[in-house]
């Protein structure tokens, strides 16, 4: 009987590409995610104290009051660092194109300024609600 | 009567739809000189590449037995179709490859490497 193929073959290409892939295409994907992993938790933060506002222990248990400021400000920090990241990859991956103004300015003027604008807008806005109402339970709920 | 959640469903769809082209605006890059893959006798006197859509070359490197192929112009940050440059020196015979990155009009970050050899 003919020995069939190693189990997960199949996935040897996609392991290949993952080598080959240079360590500042890494950098740039695990800020990406990091990024939206945090914006998710903040926003998602929002919307369940608006939905479940009311109930202060619900609150108090998922920690919104700290987690939601806390995902937001690191959000808002890995935004910031995916603008030299860009640059320093269009640049050819290197540290003195990650902070070369003209390619800064490049990435800033395109869609990824457009990107930075609009997520940092937002989540400051995050901030500023919860600076203003203290905590989250002063937002208006949908059902009432 | 058509009812109000069709109409918005609709307008959105539409909307969608209309919206779809600017993303299809990537530039692709058409070709290369000397072209991907290709043996050349002798030293190129130039390189190029070009592209569907205007692009704005942030890297362009050249690479070969002996390192880095200082080129002549570098690319600058205008957007342009097609980026043409010549090796300072003769290339000397062996493997060549050629780097570039660029950022499309529509803000897409694009990538590609060809090679020639050089006999």
């Amino acid at each position: 009987m003919m020995p069939g193929p190693p189990p997960l073959q199949f996935l040897q290409p996609l392991l290949d590409l993952l080598a080959q892939t240079d360590p500042w295409t890494w950098l740039r994907v695990l800020a990406a995610a990091a990024f939206y992993a945090s914006a998710l938790v903040a926003v998602g933060g929002v919307w369940f104290a608006w939905v479940f506002g009311g109930n202060p222990a619900l609150d108090r248990a998922a920690g919104l009051r700290a987690l939601v400021p806390m995902a937001a400000g690191l959000a808002l920090a890995l935004l910031l660092l995916q603008w030299p990241l860009q640059a320093g990859f269009l640049g050819g991956g290197t540290w003195a194109a990650a902070f070369d103004p003209s390619l800064l300015a490049l990435v800033f003027d395109g869609a990824a300024g457009q990107r930075i604008l609009l997520a940092g807008s937002g989540l400051l806005l995050l901030f500023g609600a919860w600076i203003e109402s203290d905590r989250w339970r002063g937002l208006p709920k949908f059902r009432s | 009567m058509p009812c109000l959640k069709c109409i918005v469903r609709v307008a959105l769809a539409l909307y969608l739809l209309l919206a779809t082209p600017q993303l299809l605006a990537h530039a692709q890059p058409e070709g290369s000189l000397p072209a991907h893959g290709s043996t050349v006798s002798g030293s190129p006197d130039r390189i190029a590449v070009w592209f569907d859509h205007p692009m704005r070359l942030t890297l362009f490197e050249v690479s070969g037995p002996r390192g880095v192929v200082p080129l002549n112009p570098s690319p600058g940050r205008d957007a342009l179709t097609r980026f043409e440059t010549s090796p300072t020196t003769p290339l000397a015979p062996g493997r060549y490859t050629v780097r570039w990155r660029g950022l499309a009009a529509d803000g897409h970050v694009m990538v590609d490497e060809i090679y020639f050899i050089v006999r």
